[in-house]
C-alpha cells in the first residue's frame, strides 16, 4: 500500500539531520571559516559577530570553527561506541541464544553482572583507566553498552528459533548463517533500528558528558563536551559560549530521537492497519 | 501449595542476587589490576615521592600486593564486609568515612529526583491518555523528544545561567538547603520524567483497550472504580519494570549533575577519584553505587511479585528494560 | 412481574440499529438496520458466520462500542428506558443491572491481577449496594451455584480453565440479576460436555432471574437446544428471524439455508439421526 511505503515525516527529518551531521564529520574541518586552534588573545571572549558567528572563546579562537572541527570528535566517538556495542552484543547474544547450553548460561550471567553496574559509572571508571582520548572513550562506552544488546538479541534469537517457519527452514537444511541474514534479521530490523537510534542518542550525550569531565579529547583538540566545560568557566562574562556546543549536541541527539520516533510511528501504523 | 511457587521465585531471586553480589565484589576488587601500572607505583606517584625500588617493594609488602590474588581478594572482602574499604591514596582518609560523608547528599538528590519523576510522569501520563492525539498529548510528545535530546548536564548549565546567574532566584551551586536542591533535581529528572509520562500514557491506553476493562464497564462499575482498580493497577505493574532502569540512569547521571552543581555527593567523589586515580576511593564509590542499583532492582522485583500473581507461579524470567 | 405484562413490554427492543466504523475514507457501515425484540424469560438465538456482525451486535446492545466504532442510528429500549445514539450517562446507569454482556473470551474478560472473589463481589457492591464482607460471602455462594467450589474466590483467573472462567462470568450474571443478558459466543473453545454444561447454566440463569437472554453464536445446534426463536445475521443485516422449528424446516434466506445445510452435513457425518 502507498501509505505504508511513504516515508514518515519524522524519520525523514531525522534522516536529513543525520546526513547533515555526517557531512559535518567529513567536511567540518574543511568548511570552518577559521583555523579552530588559532589563538588570538586580542580577540578573547568576543560576542557573536559576522566574522565569528558564535563568538570567540577564552583564547580568542573562533567558536563556530571549533564546533565544525569538533563534530568529527564527538559524533564519531558516540556513533562508533554505539555501533561497536551493537555489533558485539548482537553477535554474542545471537550466538549464545542459538547455541544454548553451558556457554549460553555463562555468558548471560556475565551480562547480568555487567548490567548490575550503572552504565555511566562503569564507562567513567573504564575511561579513567585508559589514557584520555576519544578512542579510549569510545571503547569504554562500548564496553559498558554491549551487554544490553547481548541480552536483547539473545532473547530475540531464542524466540525466533522456536517459530514454525524457522524450524521448517532448519528441517529443510538451511544453515543458521543464511537463516539469520535472510529471514531473522530482516524481520527484527525495525525494532532493532529504533533501539539503535535511541541508544546512539544516549551515547552521544555520554561522550559529551565524559568529555565535560575531562576524560575524552584533550586541549587544544576541539570537542563539544569539552567546549561546554570551558563555557561554564566563563559563563558570567560570555554566556554565548554555551550556545553553539549546546545547540550542536542537542541537534545531534534530537536527530537520533526523531528518527526513532518516526520509525515507531511507521511500525505502529503497520500493526493497526486494518487488513 | 499457594506458597511453594512464590518461595521458589524468592529462592531463585536470592541465588541470583548472591551470584551478582559475588561477581560485583570480584570485579570491584579487580579494578586494582585493571588499572594501568602497579598500584604501588600509582600511590607513590600520587604522593609525589620518588619511587625508589626499595620503597615500592616495601609498599607492595605492606599492601599485600606480593601475595597471590585470591588471598588478597578474600582479605579485601573480609575487610570490606566490616566496613573497612581502605584509605584514600590522595588524602589518607578512610574510604568508608569519605563515602559516609557524601552518601547523604546523593541520597537526598536521588530521592528528590524520584519524587519529581513520580509526580510529573503520573500527571503528564494521565492527562495525555485522557485525550490521545489531543493537544496535550501532542505537546508532551514533542517536549519529551526535546528533553531527551538535551543531556542532563547541559540542561543543568542552562538552568544555572537562567535561574541562578541571570535571575538570581536560586543558588549557583553547592548544597545549602532546599533552594539548592531544586535545579540539580530538575536537571537530573526532567528528561526521565517526561519519557516515563509517555510510557505511562502508552500503558494506560493499552490497558484501556483490554477486554477486562470493557467487561468491568459491562458489569456496571463506576468509571472511577474502573480507573483505580482495573486500569491504573495494571498499568502500574507495566511501569514498574522500568523503574529499576531509571534508578540506574539516575545514579549514572548523578555523576555529571553533581559535578556541574558542585553537589558534594558520591558521584562527585567518584569523578574526583577517577581523575586523581585514587583506586580505593574508586572501588568504594563504585561498590556503593552499584549496591544501591542492585538494591533498587531487587525492590522492583519483589514489588512485582506482590502485584502480579502470575509471577508468583511462573519462574522469574529476565525482565527486559526498555 | 406477570407474563402478560412482560409480553406487552419487551425487555429488550432494538429498532433500526446502524453501526459504522470511522476510516480514513469516511464512515463504513457495519450493521445496517437491525431490529429485534426479546421478552422477559425468553432466549432469542442470533446466529451468523464469522464477520456477520455478531460481536458488534453484542457490544452495541450492551452500550460498549469502542471509539472507532459508532452507533449512528436507531433506538434501543432496555427495561423500559429508551436509548438513542450519543448518550453516555444513561448507559452508565443501565449497564450491569439493566443489560449485561457475557464476553466471548472469559480468559480476557477477567482482570488477571485480581482474585475471582473480588471480581464478583465488586459487582454486587456496585449493583446492589452490598457491604464488602456479605458481598464476598455471596460471591462464594454464587460460585457454588454454578458448580465451582467456594475456595475459587481466592483463585486468580490464570489458575482456572476456560470452562471454569465461563462459569465465573455466569456467576456474576446470576449475582447481578440483570433485566437483559447478552451472551456472545459463550461456548467458544469448549468441548461438547463442557459446552452442554454451560448451556444448561444459561438456561438456569434465565429460569432463576426471568432475564431476557440474547444468545449469540455461530453454533446453530446449540441455539436450537436453547431458544424458541432464532435470528440469522449476514454481512451486518438481520436476514431472517423465525421460530426454531420453522427456521429449520423452511429456511428462507440464503445465509440460513447455508447454515442449516452445513449443520445437516455435520450430523450426517456424525451418523446421528436428525431429531
Amino acid at each position: 500500500m502507498t501509505a505504508e511505503r511513504r516515508i514518515n515525516a519524522l524519520t525523514l527529518a531525522g534522516g536529513v539531520l543525520l546526513a547533515l551531521l555526517v557531512t559535518l564529520v567529513v567536511f567540518g574541518g574543511a568548511i570552518a571559516p577559521h583555523d579552530p586552534n588559532q589563538i588570538d588573545l586580542t580577540q578573547r571572549l568576543q560576542a557573536p559577530s559576522l566574522a565569528h558567528p558564535f563568538g570567540t572563546d577564552q583564547l580568542g579562537r573562533c567558536v563556530a570553527s571549533r564546533i565544525l572541527a569538533g563534530a568529527a570528535m564527538t559524533l564519531s566517538a558516540g556513533v562508533g561506541a554505539s555501533l561497536l556495542a551493537f555489533a558485539a552484543g548482537l553477535i554474542i547474544g545471537v550466538g549464545a541464544g542459538l547455541l544454548g547450553g553451558r556457554g549460553d548460561w555463562l555468558l548471560m550471567r556475565l551480562v547480568d553482572v555487567a548490567l548490575a553496574f550503572p552504565g555511566l559509572v562503569l564507562a567513567l571508571v573504564l575511561a579513567g583507566f585508559l589514557p584520555p582520548s576519544p578512542t579510549s572513550l569510545t571503547f569504554a562506552l562500548a564496553l559498558a553498552a554491549w551487554p544490553w544488546w547481548a541480552r536483547l538479541s539473545r532473547g530475540l534469537a531464542r524466540e525466533a528459533a522456536t517459530r514454525e517457519y524457522v524450524v521448517a527452514a532448519r528441517a529443510l537444511g538451511l544453515g543458521w548463517p543464511r537463516l539469520l541474514t535472510r529471514y531473522l534479521l530482516p524481520q527484527l530490523w525495525p525494532s532493532l533500528s529504533i533501539a539503535l537510534a535511541v541508544r546512539t542518542g544516549g551515547l552521544l550525550a555520554a561522550v559529551a558528558g565524559l568529555s565535560y569531565l575531562g576524560l575524552g579529547a584533550q586541549p587544544p583538540t576541539p570537542e563539544w563536551g569539552r567546549m561546554l566545560e570551558e563555557a561554564r568557566v566563563h559563563m558570567g562574562q560570555a554566556p554565548w559560549l554555551m550556545l553553539a556546543p549546546g545547540l550542536a549536541l542537542t541537534v545531534a541527539i534530537a536527530a537520533c530521537h526523531l528518527f526513532a520516533e518516526g520509525l515507531r510511528d511507521q511500525l505502529a501504523m503497520r500493526r493497526t492497519e486494518p487488513v | 501449595m499457594g506458597l511453594t511457587p512464590r518461595w521458589r521465585r524468592l529462592l531463585a531471586l536470592g541465588a541470583r542476587l548472591g551470584l551478582t553480589l559475588f561477581a560485583i565484589s570480584l570485579l570491584t576488587f579487580g579494578l586494582l589490576y585493571l588499572a594501568p601500572g602497579d598500584p604501588a607505583d600509582v600511590i607513590l606517584g600520587a604522593q609525589s615521592e620518588t619511587a625508589t625500588p626499595d620503597k615500592v617493594a616495601e609498599l607492595r609488602e605492606r599492601l599485600g600486593l606480593d601475595r597471590p590474588w585470591p588471598e588478597q581478594y578474600l582479605d579485601w572482602l573480609a575487610r570490606a564486609m566490616r566496613g573497612d574499604l581502605g584509605a584514600s591514596f590522595a588524602s589518607g582518609e578512610p574510604v568508608a568515612t569519605l563515602i559516609a560523608e557524601r552518601f547523604g547528599a546523593t541520597l537526598e538528590l536521588a530521592a528528590a529526583t524520584l519524587v519529581l519523576i513520580l509526580v510529573l510522569s503520573s500527571l503528564t501520563g494521565l492527562l495525555a491518555a485522557a485525550r490521545p492525539a489531543g493537544l496535550f498529548d501532542q505537546g508532551l510528545r514533542w517536549l519529551a523528544i526535546l528533553t531527551q535530546s538535551v543531556p542532563g548536564f547541559l540542561l543543568g548549565l542552562m538552568l544555572i545561567y537562567v535561574f541562578a546567574l541571570t535571575l538570581g532566584w536560586l543558588p549557583v551551586f553547592g548544597r545549602d538547603g532546599f533552594a539548592s536542591l531544586i535545579l540539580p533535581t530538575i536537571a537530573l529528572g526532567l528528561g526521565a520524567a517526561l519519557v516515563q509520562g509517555r510510557i505511562l500514557r502508552a500503558e494506560l491506553l493499552e490497558v484501556q483497550g483490554q477486554d477486562y476493562v470493557r467487561f468491568a464497564r459491562a458489569k456496571g462499575l463506576s468509571e472511577s472504580l474502573i480507573l483505580w482498580r482495573h486500569v491504573l493497577r495494571n498499568a502500574l505493574t507495566g511501569i514498574l519494570t522500568i523503574w529499576g532502569t531509571t534508578v540506574g540512569r539516575l545514579l549514572g547521571g548523578a555523576v555529571l549533575i553533581e559535578t556541574v552543581f558542585a553537589w558534594p555527593g558520591l558521584g562527585r567523589l567518584l569523578v574526583e577519584a577517577v581523575i586523581g586515580r585514587d583506586l580505593p576511593v574508586i572501588q568504594g564509590a563504585v561498590l556503593v553505587l552499584t549496591l544501591a542499583y542492585v538494591g533498587a532492582n531487587l525492590l522492583v522485583d519483589l514489588l512485582q511479585g506482590l502485584l502480579d500473581p502470575r509471577l508468583a507461579a511462573a519462574p522469574s524470567g529476565t525482565h527486559d528494560d526498555r | 412481574m406477570s407474563r402478560e405484562q412482560s409480553l406487552s413490554q419487551p425487555r429488550l427492543e432494538a429498532t433500526g440499529i446502524e453501526v459504522v466504523v470511522a476510516t480514513r475514507g469516511g464512515e463504513r457501515c457495519l450493521l445496517a438496520g437491525l431490529d429485534l425484540r426479546v421478552e422477559s424469560g425468553e432466549i432469542l438465538g442470533l446466529c451468523g458466520s464469522s464477520g456477520a456482525g455478531k460481536t458488534l451486535t453484542a457490544l452495541t446492545l450492551g452500550g460498549l462500542l469502542p471509539p472507532p466504532l459508532r452507533w449512528r442510528a436507531g433506538y434501543i429500549r432496555v427495561a423500559g428506558r429508551l436509548l438513542e445514539p450519543g448518550l453516555v450517562q444513561e448507559w452508565r446507569e443501565i449497564r450491569g443491572r439493566g443489560v449485561f454482556v457475557l464476553f466471548q473470551s472469559p480468559g480476557l474478560a477477567l482482570n488477571p491481577r485480581l482474585r475471582i472473589g473480588l471480581q464478583i463481589a465488586e459487582t454486587l457492591v456496585s449493583a446492589h449496594g452490598l457491604a464488602r464482607r456479605p458481598a464476598t460471602r455471596e460471591a462464594a455462594r454464587l460460585l457454588e451455584r454454578v458448580g465451582l467450589t467456594a475456595a475459587t474466590t481466592r483463585a486468580y483467573p490464570f489458575q482456572l480453565s476456560g470452562g471454569m472462567r465461563q462459569r465465573v462470568l455466569i456467576a456474576i450474571a446470576m449475582g447481578l440479576r440483570p433485566s437483559v443478558v447478552i451472551a456472545d459466543e459463550p461456548t467458544t473453545g469448549l468441548d461438547p460436555a463442557r459446552r452442554d454444561a454451560i448451556l444448561e447454566l444459561l438456561r438456569e440463569l434465565v429460569a432463576d432471574t426471568d432475564a431476557a437472554l440474547l444468545m449469540i453464536s455461530h453454533d446453530l445446534e446449540a441455539l436450537a437446544h436453547l431458544s424458541r426463536r432464532i435470528g440469522v445475521l449476514d454481512a451486518g443485516r438481520l436476514v431472517e428471524i423465525a421460530p426454531t422449528a420453522e427456521l429449520f424446516a423452511r429456511p428462507r434466506a440464503v445465509a440460513t439455508q447455508q447454515l442449516v445445510a452445513s449443520l445437516a452435513a455435520l450430523r450426517a457425518a456424525d451418523d446421528q439421526p436428525v431429531d
